[in-house]
């Protein structure tokens, strides 16, 4: 059930209220402890302040949201009839060719289908997927996997493919960083040639981006980014796929579970490897 | 020197406070102002200045960075870094250090499990990154046409008193004909030539000088005699065009840096002993009267560099040290010792002056107090 | 290395818990219409200016503050009022014929100016935002010349005539520097400082004050922005980001303005070539003006002969200045004499030689108890007195604390005559020549006029032509005259 934004300042303001207490409390209980440093009391004392300013500028805007219309707070989108992220996900990867990371897919999903998906919503995809594998490995046709790395065989977890592929497409090997990123490049390049008007225009910053050797407010020309795209491609291409093949026979040597997943890293041991699990 | 025994040593000097990691920072920061025995302790026992001044002398932290400036540093790294180094890899082929061939990149984060708050998942986090750090550098130690030519985030340790710290430089650079890498520093500071900062400049350098120690320990590890030749004592920095999020890139030497770094990291071990004679038997660090303790040298620029500076100041006003009005009254007026006494002289009050050094001081500082109030 | 003026003078501040002078005369020329300027800008973003707060000196400020100096157009409508009030601060300095000085709080401001000027004058988007970064340039290109009057830093010009009992660096805190000079009363002046420094007074805000006030305030109307919120809610929130903002530039140009005062008000002894100054820097920005009027361009980078040219002028002017500050302040000559760049002492056996008819040789030694001296023979001097007097060294002699100076004079010896003797006389190696820059310019255009090989693009080495002229009987003479 939708809230009216007034309501949820009030809880907002009810729930800051409560924390401004309990901070005053503390900076009270402070100052009667006449062994508290200083450095504690402005801590605590900041703490109370900052907490002040909170309660402000929610009153402030309670004060406003009473004048102006309730339903101005952000574009909603209804989630109804809507297709499930992971499909929409495997969509783009296809259409894009290569393993990717999940910024490229939400900006690729918002300028080709005018959808929102925060890249911060990978993380648990990903893990969504592996579970359901694991629950039941051919409860789908295709899974969101990792890419997998050509030396040692361990997942790249921010680099998204799909099962569907051929084992080295998904495979990073020294120089397919590079590859992927000209053929990325490429694929966005190829959506742009045939898409409307607004995607085009959409897809203009996606591809100044990524062809980095263009001057920053350089006019586009996409027939020339494609052909020096394919230009350097053609250079580094044929041994980059070389040796993704040989990973792959590697790969194909493991289980099922790990030549999608990948196998688990490994962590060199001696004294060197004793990081201290603090930043 | 065995870790464990050393490791004891330092909790103990440490006392209640938990071990922090210096990172690049806290290493190049004991070779900025390497006379001051209380940087070396707290560095060497694994404890930040900034700590040090919240924890132990219940200063009120202060913010070092601004969020705006962080937002921006952030923002101008991973335009760098995003699409697997694109733009960082622009900007070596534009000067000419890189060839097309020469294209291959390796992000050390992207092959480990994300960090988390979990210190299990953390840990195995940041030893995987270590791992594959260890696995590429050794790569092209042994001269494998596949090692990268571009590491992002590598995480690398440099070796203080037998115990590894860790360090991730932004970047190492390689051309497949160079014998190892280089360190890349990148810095949000606008680049404006010679009218650069210089203490931007001056902190970035060092920061990579620890990036060069760290690489030489890992060839070391691998059997190399070479060190210098094969790491020399170069670094690359990236900084911003003013105004956009446009890069440059400047090759630097590092020469001093890098040694007045491995001169300290040299004298560590002595230094270790040392602090421990200085202090009581079962005393630590965590006691802000045992800190006070261990001899400072208050400069004019440890303000840059360390949380400490306010509180150090303070302790040499109160012991009336001469660099309290600058580092040239340090160097001037060092016979004198103090600054009460340095007036003394120069009034001709208290006691005479005790020997040789003295005197010629009395006689330059009453000649000079003379042209001054003859002149005012 | 001797003991210096400048340690004694921070020695006695120390003790006295309070600044002392530093010079006998104001070493500066204050414009009674001077504008006072103070740009704080978003940290990290070297080119933005944040809020600003403008003023001519003793009035109060004009304020204006962008919410987010991120956005392109509202930072250009910044840019354009700074402009309009400098355009009209410098049309009116053109009707007088003088020239324009602007103040700034810190050699932090200084170069915050100095980033803005480069990158604003070559901005292709707004005309009147290029026309800003070209006045600017005015101010930021002149202020590394020695004597310059156009841009001033209240630190610099306050440290040139105080000492502090504290380090030279953090003398560049305007608000530490303001409180040794006026200590607050029955207050640690140490403690008092240390307070005073927790207030910002460069160009940047402090990163707690970031962290606490400003990022709140700046996202809540960016946030207000991306959702489309109305013209009222973000006036409001804008005027939020406003209120933070004058918690800062106030007192910074408070501050400034304080430290004009000071100079103005508590150093009513002017240099004595305050009047040349002023000239030349009238001139230069007349100058600068026509070049704009007449459409040229500002480079980004000199070519090697502009170079040279700057180059030269900025060591004639801080000789010219330095010398000129000599003459007139009393402080300046102690530490001349103490560096032992100038020479003091009593007069002996003066003497006048017959050498042919209606040739006279004069002579006398002159004996020093300076400590340090740099001085050396065939070095030239001039009499401080009369600079119509010029002296030859002929011989240095070390006798104990002594030093005994032969000298013979050159220039000057009917009109000034021989000094007497036991006076005390002071010589000097340099005398403020106004003209020398003009002579300098044109000796350098000339030689100039041909670029050197070594900065000619594929400049080749010239092949060796032997010189027809003899070899000289004293090599060294030849070449100690050619100084």
């Amino acid at each position: 059930m939708s809230r009216a934004p007034s309501d949820r300042l009030r809880q907002r303001l009810a729930k800051i209220s409560e924390q401004h207490r309990s901070a005053l409390d503390s900076f009270e209980r402070l100052l009667a402890n006449p062994n508290a440093s200083f450095a504690e009391l402005d801590a605590a004392d900041a703490a109370v302040k900052k907490l002040s300013a909170g309660r402000t500028h929610l009153m402030e805007d309670l004060r406003l949201a009473q004048f102006e219309e309730p339903d101005r707070f952000g574009v909603y989108r209804g989630r109804a009839g809507q297709r499930p992220m992971r499909e929409v996900v495997l969509d783009m990867a296809d259409e894009l060719g290569v393993p990717v990371s999940p910024r490229l897919i939400s900006d690729y999903a918002v300028a080709t289908l005018g959808l929102s998906i925060p890249p911060t919503r990978f993380g648990s995809l990903r893990r969504d997927e592996e579970r359901a594998y694991q629950r039941d490995a051919h409860a789908r046709p295709a899974w969101l996997t990792p890419a997998i790395n050509a030396a040692g065989l361990a997942a790249i977890p921010r680099l998204i493919a799909s099962s569907a592929w051929e084992p080295e497409r998904r495979l990073i090997a020294a120089r397919t960083l590079r590859v992927n990123h000209l053929k990325a490049l490429l694929a966005l390049l190829k959506k742009s040639s045939t898409a409307d008007e607004r995607v085009r225009s959409a897809l203009v910053t996606p591809i100044g981006r990524f062809a980095t050797w263009l001057p920053v407010g350089a006019k586009l020309n996409l027939d020339e980014v494609a052909e020096k795209a394919n230009a350097e491609l053609a250079s580094i291409e044929q041994e980059d796929k070389e040796r993704r093949i040989a990973a792959a026979r590697e790969l194909m040597k493991l289980t099922p579970a790990f030549q999608l997943w990948g196998r688990p890293g490994l962590i060199e041991g001696g004294e060197m490897s004793r990081a201290r699990a603090i930043g | 020197m065995r870790a464990s025994t050393v490791d004891s040593r330092i909790a103990a000097l440490r006392g209640s406070l938990g071990p922090e990691e210096p990172g690049a920072r806290g290493l190049e920061r004991v070779a900025r102002n390497p006379e001051c025995m209380r940087l070396r302790a707290l560095t060497i026992v694994g404890v930040t200045p900034a700590t040090a001044a919240k924890e132990i002398y219940g200063e009120p932290a202060r913010e070092e960075q601004s969020p705006f400036a962080l937002a921006l540093g952030n923002q101008f790294e991973k335009n760098l870094f995003d699409n697997s180094a694109a733009k960082l890899l622009q900007l070596y082929r534009d000067a000419g250090r890189l060839t097309t061939n020469e294209c291959k990149v390796a992000v050390i984060p992207d092959l480990a499990p994300p960090l988390s708050s979990d210190p299990r998942k953390l840990l195995v986090s940041l030893g995987r990154r270590q791992s594959e750090t260890i696995r590429l550098l050794r790569a092209k130690a042994a001269g494998n046409k596949d090692a990268p030519n571009i590491i992002i985030k590598p995480r690398m340790f440099v070796r203080l008193l037998g115990i590894g710290h860790a360090i991730e430089p932004d970047a190492l650079i390689a051309a497949d004909a160079d014998r190892f890498y280089r360190p890349i520093e990148v810095k949000s500071y606008p680049d404006r030539a010679g009218k650069t900062d210089s203490a931007d400049v001056r902190s970035a350098c060092r920061q990579a000088a620890v990036g060069v120690v760290a690489l030489r320990e890992a060839i070391r590890e691998f059997g190399f005699r070479d060190v210098d030749v094969a790491v020399p004592a170069i670094g690359d920095l990236v900084l911003r065009v003013p105004g956009s999020m446009s890069a440059k890139l400047r090759s630097m030497t590092l020469r001093s840096e890098a040694a007045s770094l491995e001169r300290a990291i040299d004298e560590a071990p002595r230094n270790l002993d040392e602090l421990e004679a200085m202090l009581a038997p079962g005393a630590s660090l965590d006691d802000p009267l045992i800190l006070d303790q261990i001899p400072t040298s208050y400069r004019t620029s440890c303000k840059e560099h360390c949380a400490l500076a306010g509180k150090c100041k303070q302790q040499a006003c109160a012991a009336g040290e001469p660099a309290v009005i600058g580092d040239m009254a340090r160097e001037l007026l060092a016979p004198a010792g103090t600054v009460t006494r340095a007036l003394d002289l120069m009034n001709g009050r208290g006691v005479p002056p005790r020997t040789a050094e003295e005197v010629a001081l009395a006689e330059q500082l009453q000649e000079a107090f003379s042209e001054y109030r003859r002149a005012v | 290395m001797a003991v210096d003026l400048e340690t004694i003078a921070r020695l006695v501040a120390f003790d006295k818990g309070k600044a002392v002078p530093i010079a006998s005369d104001l070493q500066i020329v204050i414009q009674p219409d001077a504008l006072v300027l103070c740009c704080i800008a978003l940290a990290g973003e070297d080119t933005t200016v944040h809020v600003v707060a403008c003023g001519s000196i003793g009035k109060p400020a004009e304020f204006l503050s962008v919410p987010d100096p991120r956005f392109r157009d509202d930072q250009y409508d910044l840019f354009a009022w700074i402009g309009q009030r400098i355009e009209q601060y410098y049309a009116d300095c053109r009707r007088r014929g003088t020239h324009p000085q602007i103040w700034v709080s810190s050699d932090a401001a200084v170069k915050h100016l100095d980033v803005l000027s480069d990158r604003l004058r070559y901005n292709r988007e707004r005309a009147d935002v290029r026309r800003l970064g070209e006045l600017l340039t005015y101010a930021t290109e002149r202020f590394p010349v020695g004597g310059q009057q156009a841009l001033y830093a209240a630190t610099s010009a306050l440290r040139q005539h105080y000492a502090t009992g504290q380090q030279a660096a953090e003398d560049a805190h305007l608000g530490t520097l303001l409180t040794w000079i006026d200590p607050p009363r029955k207050t640690n002046i140490l403690a008092a400082v240390a307070l005073a420094e927790q207030t910002p007074m460069g160009m940047k805000t402090d990163p707690e004050f970031d962290r606490t006030k400003l990022d709140p305030v700046v996202r809540a109307y960016n946030e207000a922005r991306r959702a489309g919120a109305s013209t009222a809610q973000l006036k409001r929130r804008a005027q939020n980001i406003h209120d933070a903002l004058m918690t800062v530039v106030s007192p910074i140009y408070d501050a400034t303005q304080a430290a004009v005062e000071i100079l103005r008000t508590r150093w009513p002894r002017r240099l004595l070539t305050a009047p040349q100054l002023q000239d030349r820097e009238a001139q230069e920005f007349d100058n600068f003006m026509q070049s704009r009027d007449n459409g040229f361009f500002l480079p980004t980078r000199d070519k090697p002969k502009a170079a040279a040219l700057k180059l030269t002028e900025r060591e004639i002017a801080l000789q010219t200045v330095e010398a000129a500050v000599c003459i007139g302040d009393r402080v300046a000559l102690a530490k001349a004499r103490l560096a032992g760049r100038i020479l003091e002492g009593t007069i002996e056996n003066p003497r006048r030689v017959w050498v042919r008819p209606r040739v006279f040789e004069s002579t006398f030694d002159l004996i020093s108890s300076q400590r340090v001296l740099r001085i050396r023979p065939r070095d030239e001097l001039i009499l401080l007195t009369d600079p119509r007097q010029r002296v030859l060294v002929r011989n240095v002699e070390r006798q104990g604390r002594r030093t005994r100076v032969q000298l013979e004079i050159i220039k000057g010896k009917n009109a000034v005559g021989l000094p007497s003797a036991s006076s005390i006389q002071v010589f000097t190696p340099y005398v403020p020549d106004w003209n020398s820059l003009t002579q300098a310019r044109i000796q350098l255009a000339e030689r100039l006029a041909v670029q050197p090989w070594t900065h000619a693009e594929n400049g080749a080495m010239p092949q060796r032509v032997p010189s027809q002229l003899p070899e000289p009987a004293d090599l060294l003479a030849a070449v100690e005259a050619l100084r």
